[in-house]
């Protein structure tokens, strides 16, 4: 099991929470859940409620919809990173495509945590802002 | 009777005893004013006649605009009701003084320039002062019923105040007239005192609050600047300020022809305090009997047309007959035509200007037009009677020229006000909360009913409200259809509207909106049904025990409004036992669920509006309900009874995720009685910590004194977040309530504690040997050390930052917060001439005694921290002096950076650390010891 400080250390690299503080982020992991899965697990399907985001510490995740492949996390990439901001059911299902190590995030212990820190809040609101403003200069050229 | 006098008046119960003091009050300080003014003119003319009165209109526009700019500037420093009393004993003693100085016959011409200066400005400040009081003592809506009352209390003030010089001039003498201002003042001070604890203080504090928002998002734009951008308000400068000249060229003419045929100091005292209060008179009948019509069937640009006229007709009276008579008739025309007609049409003018504008415009033009036209008229009557030699009829010759450019400015302002009046409709930027509005001229009514017929449920809105007091019957057919529209809101309006009007014709209309899904519109349905049906109450009776539950909930709600707002209501249906008759019935049947939280929820909302203290038990069941809405309901509803015996409930609230907000609010609400038990908490460090982390945010909403010194007795919080919390708090208060007082000695000693911090977090990110630990040979994974040391690193830089922000914060706390926020976020940028502009800046703001600490910091100057540094090198070394931190997340940093560089030398320290209260600080010691032991 990983430590309060080796998860900060893994949650910095994260890109949602570069613009977050180390001590906000102390107190996200500690609402992260740390589990393991077998390969060829679904962590889960497409269809299902959204209720939590997964940080990928060890090993990969293959996101796909029936055969087709839209991405494989891997180590240091969050997936399911749309369910802290929207009730929409998952569109992809997650399969382990090896024995892997995530860090799961409930989407309402997260909301519980934003409402007293409004720090991390900001923080993210800085990082997708940043994301967007790259998007649309991308769009411009 | 007194109903009858209060239907007559529109004077709603429990406001009587506001308006008598009101009203007392303002007739009092303007029969001062109108004792004083004769006065003053008599002895300036007396003793100088009126070759000098030119002069005294400069010398008054002069040091009127000092006045007024230095009064605006430190007037909103000050708590409205200590600078009322400060004024007005001032003014006591000034009286007092000149007295004195008569007395002992100082007769010296600088005296009676003073005096004359003085009584202009006892003018200005008393009334404007009274008229602010006003303002937190009635709601815009009492205001817009009851401030033509309380206005006749000053010109009623006037007429007595100038009747009384004339008949006691001539009996004690004109000096001796000062004492009975005195006395009159000294009760205006027991009135003010009396109209303040009445409930003047809460709404103050609360407005306060509400107009420091607003005044943020004003613009500060130079008015010369607003006059170039609005031509209509370039127009309302003009025409104000050609008012201000004529009138001073008016003044001249009475007080020459007066003076030179008076020549008895105390006659002519008597002769201008009748003529004063004739004024007054005239002014009076003018507002009673012409200044509506006029308005209504001339409209607002024409009824500006009187004025002007009216003078005219004087100065060719003087010119062909230059005796007393024309000279009263000028003077009359001049001042009852300016307090009524020109007054109320000038307001109507600005109204569709934008609020920002008009605020702006309307302080510029009040004083600096008014003192720049006053002191152009004096230059202009040295010029043309002393250098010209004008005689007193040859004036008025310049007074037609004048008047002629007045006739030119409001015929073309004229197009301009229309104009802006469409757009502001259009724009809905017309101020509601303005209590001169009045959309009674025909050519804005046509606007705004032909708005009344579009599909913009917003703007429907809020011409309804715009028209919420006016009187017309071409309102009817709109009223009519807009009853059935599909907006709640606008349904919810209408009701309201016609339920004052007491429209009895909607009564078919309104008997469908009972069913309306809206609950909100059955309760007004019903009040409207209650308040205008014959059988009302028998009605209202059926409804309360109907079979239908959101019938029956809003019969109850509209019965519990009518409790609160009607005392006849109150003798007929006791609301405890309507109150009990809802829930026998409730106990009869069997509900759903969702139909017993609903039922809940309106049995919380009943005991919040009628705060029956019998009910206070049942609400304090709803509190502990299962339910989360009816909790949230109970919540909002215990702060407004303010019973003690919620306190404890609504505390434990406050870290209730979804209930915080309404407990924080509720408790709020108890202002004083909640600090003691919030103190509590606060100060209890084996109190839930989280529950002493919203402690702050409470005290933030309760702006009085004792909240804000609860918060610095807090200020030495050893926990860095509780620490930032109450300071965040303290800042919200100096920013919402400017007046209270925030204890300089105790800023100044937390200024010093957090540069100390500052200092010695300056000296750790500046060893070197601490951030080159990594290299450290004894080290397997240096790429995990090096994370490590950077995190600590990472850490430091936000308590650096941290202690930066809580040090302007401090500053916030005595300068003005918006400069020191300014100054934080320019001396935090990357942009070195921010930076540089910012320290400038704090150099020429700050006392000597914080620049010294404060200057050094903004330039991150470590050099000054070398005593901190010597004295930590003497002790045992960086790491023991981190983990000494009483900062938890530092202590984790620091063992977790020990165990990964591998510096076996602290496994003592840490292991200390195995006893420590914080589990995340055990965890991380229990791994620091196992990662030393297997490296060993």
């Amino acid at each position: 099991m990983l430590t309060i400080v080796e998860k900060v250390l893994f949650l910095q690299e994260v890109d949602i929470f570069e613009n977050t503080k180390t001590e906000d982020l102390s107190h996200i992991a500690a609402i992260t859940d740390e589990i393991s899965v077998k390969t060829d697990t679904d962590i889960y399907n497409a269809g299902d409620v959204s209720d939590s985001m997964y940080l990928v510490i060890e090993g990969k995740v293959r996101l796909h919809h029936n055969e087709r492949q839209v991405m494989i996390a891997q180590v240091k990439d969050a997936f399911g990173t749309w369910a802290l901001f929207d009730d929409e059911p998952r569109v992809v299902t997650a399969t382990a495509l090896e024995d892997s190590v995530l860090l799961k995030i409930n989407r309402e212990d997260f909301y519980d945590l934003l409402a007293d820190h409004l720090q991390i809040t900001l923080g993210i609101m800085k990082t997708l802002s940043k994301r967007l403003r790259s998007l649309v200069n991308r769009v411009r050229r | 009777m007194i109903k009858l006098v209060r239907k007559l008046l529109n004077i709603n119960e429990g406001e009587g005893l506001k308006v008598l003091l009101m009203f007392s009050y303002i007739f009092l300080a303007i029969a001062s004013l109108l004792i004083v003014k004769p006065v003053r003119n008599s002895l300036f003319l007396s003793y100088f006649g009126v070759e000098k009165l030119p002069y005294a209109f400069i010398i008054v526009a002069v040091v009127a605009a000092v006045f007024t700019n230095f009064y605006s500037r430190y007037a909103k420093k000050i708590r409205l009701n200590i600078l009322i009393l400060y004024t007005t004993l001032s003014s006591i003693i000034i009286l007092i003084v000149f007295w004195l100085l008569l007395y002992i016959n100082i007769n010296k011409g600088w005296f009676y320039y003073i005096i004359y200066v003085w009584v202009a400005l006892f003018g200005v400040i008393t009334t404007s002062q009274f008229w602010l009081l006003a303002n937190y003592v009635f709601n815009a809506r009492q205001a817009k019923r009851l401030f033509g009352l309380i206005g006749a209390g000053a010109i009623s003030g006037g007429i007595f105040g100038g009747y009384l010089t004339k008949f006691l001039a001539p009996v004690v003498g004109t000096n001796n007239l000062f004492f009975f201002c005195v006395v009159f003042l000294l009760i205006c001070i027991v009135i003010m005192r009396k109209v303040w604890k009445q409930g003047a203080r809460k709404t103050y504090t609360e407005r306060i609050h509400q107009e420091k928002r607003i005044r943020r998002k004003l613009t500060s734009e130079k008015p010369f600047e607003l006059l170039q951008k609005s031509q209509h308000l370039t127009y309302i400068a003009a025409i104000v300020g050609i008012g201000v000249i004529v009138a001073n060229l008016v003044d001249y003419q009475f007080s020459a022809i007066a003076s030179s045929i008076i020549t008895d100091k105390d006659k002519l005292t008597a002769f201008f305090g009748f003529w004063l209060s004739n004024l007054s008179v005239a002014s009076l009948l003018i507002q009673l009997l012409l200044t509506g019509r006029s308005l209504k069937i001339f409209g607002v640009t024409t009824s500006l047309f009187f004025l002007p006229f009216g003078i005219l007709i004087g100065a060719l009276s003087i010119i062909f007959d230059p005796r007393l008579w024309s000279a009263v008739f000028i003077k009359v025309c001049d001042g009852s035509f300016k307090q009524s007609i020109h007054k109320a049409g000038l307001e109507l003018l600005a109204l569709p200007l934008p609020t920002t504008l008009k605020n702006q415009g309307k302080a510029f033009i009040d004083v600096f037009i008014d003192s720049l036209a006053t002191g152009i008229g004096g230059i202009l009557l040295i010029i043309f009677t002393q250098q010209l030699g004008f005689s007193v009829r040859q004036i008025s010759f310049v007074l037609i020229v004048f008047i002629v450019i007045w006739f030119y400015l409001i015929k073309a302002v004229k197009e301009e006000y229309i104009n802006s009046f469409r757009t502001a409709i259009e724009k809905r930027s017309i101020d509601l909360q303005d209590q001169y509005i009045n959309i009674q001229e025909a050519s804005v009514l046509d606007n705004i009913l032909k708005l009344l017929e579009g599909n913009n449920e917003r703007q429907i809105l809020y011409i309804l409200q715009l028209v919420e007091d006016v009187k017309n019957e071409r309102l009817i057919p709109y009223f009519k259809k807009l009853i059935n529209h599909p907006s709640h809101e606008i349904k919810i309006q209408i009701l309201r509207m016609i339920r004052n009007d007491e429209q009895k014709d909607f009564m078919k209309e309104v008997r469908e909106l009972i069913h309306d899904p809206n609950l909100y519109v059955k309760v007004e349905a019903i009040r409207f049904i209650y308040s205008t049906s014959i059988d009302g109450k028998l009605e209202l009776e059926k409804l309360l025990v109907d079979e239908n539950i959101n019938i029956r909930s809003a019969a109850l709600l509209a019965a519990t409004y009518e409790h609160r707002e009607n005392r006849e209501f109150r003798k007929t249906f006791p609301i405890k036992n309507l109150f009990d008759q809802f829930v026998d019935k409730f106990s009869e049947t069997s509900y759903e669920l969702k139909d017993i939280v609903f039922m809940k929820v309106i049995l919380a909302k009943v005991i919040g509006i009628s705060k029956v203290e019998k009910l206070y038990p049942f609400l304090k069941n709803l509190l502990l309900d299962d339910s989360i809405d009816v909790v949230r309901e109970a919540t909002m509803n215990a702060g407004s009874t303010r019973h003690k015996m919620f306190i404890p409930i609504l505390m434990q609230y406050l870290i209730a995720h979804e209930i915080r907000k309404y407990a924080r609010n509720a408790l709020a609400e108890y202002e004083n009685d909640a600090i003691a038990p919030l103190k509590n908490i606060l100060e209890n460090e084996n109190e839930d910590y989280q529950l002493r982390l919203a402690i702050p945010k409470v005290l933030a909403l309760i702006g009085t004194q004792q909240s804000v010194n609860l918060l610095l007795d807090n200020l030495a919080q050893e926990d860095l977040t509780l620490r930032f919390q109450i300071l965040r708090a303290l800042n919200r208060l100096r920013t919402n309530f400017p007046y209270l007082k925030f204890g300089e000695n105790r800023i100044r000693n937390s200024i010093l504690r957090e540069t100390k911090i500052f200092g010695k977090i300056c000296f750790y990110l500046s060893n070197k040997d601490l951030f080159e630990i990594y290299k450290n040979k004894n080290i397997q994974d240096t790429e995990r050390a090096k994370k490590a040391v950077d995190l600590l690193f990472s850490l430091l830089n936000e308590r650096l930052d941290n202690t930066l922000s809580r040090i302007f914060r401090l500053l916030g706390l005595k300068y003005s917060p918006a400069d020191m926020y300014n100054a934080y976020r320019a001396i935090t940028s990357n942009k070195p001439d921010l930076r540089a502009n910012a320290v400038e800046f704090l150099e020429n703001i700050l006392d000597p005694n914080l620049k010294r600490i404060i200057i050094p910091i903004t330039e991150y100057s470590t050099n000054t921290y070398s005593a901190e540094e010597n004295r930590l090198k003497q002790k045992n070394g960086i790491f023991v002096e981190l983990l000494k931190e009483n900062d938890t997340w530092l202590k984790v940093c620091t063992i977790f950076c020990i165990a990964e560089t591998n510096l076996k030398d602290y496994e003592s320290e840490i292991r200390k650390l195995m006893r420590d209260q914080d589990t995340t600080v055990k965890e991380t010691a229990e791994y620091a010891l196992k990662r030393l032991k297997n490296r060993s």
